[in-house]
């Protein structure tokens, strides 16, 4: 078969399997072993995980051989369970384009800081690194250009580090998750507040209990802000529609919104809302109501995976509210017939005195499209079906935008 | 407009043209050709009838597919997404898969190549050398010595 196929169908095939499958074929053959070092050489991404370590491990002549060819091009590396070492024979090479790493171990509290040192002389160019072990912080200040730092279960964080970390790095997105239910990392997070390239950060709501959400909030490039959330959703909801209501321009529950009043009082001081998306969760009918009511400025109404809308009617009614509404998206939430049949009652008052369209968005709602599209008929009602891009990267959080600068503040009310 | 290909065995193809220019290789033939497409014949040398006979079947099929977005180069492909139908055009044996492989190369038939690349990637992921060797029946070309190498640190790294 080797000789059967062309080079070209063998690289085609080759871009379809992981290095494991890659390492068997260069065993294969003499013209499959020169076919796969010719494929490594211009590889840009690779995935090592577990039992593609073992491999390497168990077998130095391949591990050899693939970093030979790839190491110059490798832009992208994910590194899963590597121990540390297997990795210190990577010292061999180098690795100039290398500007992503995803890097997990298991606990390694030992050799933690030792390991982190190495990989920064290993790939000292990374700019964005996903981080999943034992470290304590120490020299991850050493990777000057990094823009993405997410740590994410690294249990043995010293935050005294973070003021080093966060003045040294030109952060733009940094991510601080599951880590320590008990440790509240104020202070720590305080720090974050140095950088002030900072962008993005996600983080466990509980270490936001204190002052330093204040600074966070006064970043100058500051547009997103995300927790994850146990027990602190409605207490900084309360402190950031206190402090900065006007900043924020969407927010995004994912199981976290539980038709809490005071949860949704704090939304109604957020003029400024543009974006309003629930997902697998729960909305009063009254809830809804205000919110669309109220926000003068709701373009984008997302309604997904609900465990329970508000009655038909209440809904239509919510719709009738807002003059701005131009998008209701009920993606994979359920819809049945009796839905169907109360909205076509509701239509005509709802979407008669509206100035523009409604596009409504039904993907994934467990009804047929023909029955939605007979149904669901009027001059001012568009009907679609397209899929929603939604990053639900983890159970219960709430993920707010800002609007980061004066220009888009313009036209807002006063507060 | 209907036009004419010419199989390698000289057998001659009727297709619509919408079809055909599914095939970059075609595309510039019946570019080059120019207002003389009319009552010509495409020579399509390295495809045989069996194969230009399904590759015009498949082609049919996916008349109406969207053209493919371009990917990101290196990036590791998924193999899970082959679609019913194609899964069960691609049921031949192996010969015929590499055929028509190589016949979607030539005639620059993205879709047909990746699928086709998807469904022999699947065939070898998580297998052994050997069973890749058995599975394909390819030859171990390998000098003594260098199989010796082989042995050899396997069997050090067995004994660690």
């Amino acid at each position: 078969m080797d000789q059967m196929l062309n080079e070209f169908c063998w690289l085609s095939i080759l871009q379809h399997l992981e290095l494991r499958d890659h390492l068997a074929l260069a065993q294969v053959s003499e013209t499959l072993h020169s076919i796969v070092k010719y494929h490594w050489r211009s590889l840009s991404r690779v995935k090592i995980l577990d039992d593609t370590v073992q491999r390497l491990t168990n077998h130095p002549r391949g591990m050899h051989e693939f970093l030979e060819c790839a190491s110059a091009s490798l832009q992208e590396l994910e590194l899963k369970n590597c121990s540390f070492r297997l990795l210190r024979k990577w010292e061999f090479y180098s690795f100039p384009k290398l500007h992503t790493l995803d890097y997990q171990t298991m606990y390694n509290e030992d050799c933690a800081d030792e390991e982190t040192l190495l990989l920064t002389q290993l790939f000292p160019n990374l700019r964005k690194l996903t981080l999943s072990n034992s470290t304590s912080g120490l020299h991850l200040w050493c990777w000057s250009k990094l823009q993405e730092l997410h740590l994410i279960r690294c249990d043995f964080l010293n935050s005294d580090l973070f003021e080093e970390i966060f003045s040294k790095l030109p952060l733009r997105k940094l991510t601080l998750l599951y880590y320590g239910d008990d440790v509240c990392l104020d202070e720590g997070i305080f720090a974050a507040s140095l950088c002030k390239t900072l962008e993005e950060l996600v983080v466990d709501d509980h270490h936001l209990v204190e002052d330093c959400l204040r600074n966070l909030l006064r970043l100058p490039k500051i547009r997103r802000l995300t927790f994850y959330t146990r027990d602190y959703c409605e207490y900084l909801l309360k402190k950031i529609s206190k402090q900065q209501p006007l900043k924020v321009n969407a927010l995004l529950f994912n199981d976290s919104f539980w038709k809490n009043g005071q949860v949704a009082e704090n939304v109604l001081r957020m003029l400024n809302l543009r974006r309003f998306a629930l997902y697998d969760d729960d909305i009063g009918g009254n809830q809804l109501h205000s919110i669309c009511e109220k926000m003068p400025n709701l373009q984008e109404l997302y309604l997904m995976k609900m465990r329970q809308l508000p009655s038909t009617k209440k809904l239509w009614d919510a719709i009738a509210a807002s003059d701005a509404l131009k998008v209701l998206d009920l993606s994979n939430t359920k819809l049945d017939e009796e839905f169907l049949e109360s909205s076509v009652a509701c239509l005509e008052p709802t979407l008669s005195k509206r100035s523009a369209p409604l596009q409504l968005n039904c993907h994934n709602c467990d009804i047929s499209q023909e029955r939605i599209l007979t149904m669901l008929k009027h001059p001012k009602l568009q009907v679609t079906f397209d899929p929603v891009k939604t990053n639900i990267w983890s159970a219960r959080f709430v993920d707010i935008e800002f609007t980061s600068t004066v220009a888009d503040l313009k036209g807002s009310p006063n507060p | 407009m209907i036009i004419k290909l010419e199989s390698a065995d000289k057998v001659i193809f009727e297709s619509d043209v919408s079809i055909a220019n599914h095939s970059e290789t075609i595309k510039t033939a019946l570019e080059d050709l120019g207002d003389e497409v009319d009552g010509s014949v495409v020579p399509l040398p390295n495809v045989n009838s069996a194969i230009l006979r399904k590759v015009l079947h498949w082609a049919t099929f996916h008349k109406d597919d969207p053209e493919a977005a371009e990917e990101i180069e290196n990036k590791e492909k998924r193999t899970d997404d082959i679609s019913s139908w194609d899964a069960d055009f691609l049921k031949v044996d192996q010969g015929t898969l590499f055929e028509l492989m190589l016949a979607a190369d030539y005639l620059g038939i993205k879709g047909l190549l990746d699928v086709t690349c998807k469904t022999v990637a699947n065939m070898i992921k998580g297998r052994s050398p050997q069973d890749i060797r058995e599975t394909f029946a390819i030859p171990n070309d390998f000098s003594p010595a260098e199989e010796e190498q082989v042995r050899k640190e396997n069997e050090w790294c067995e004994e660690k």
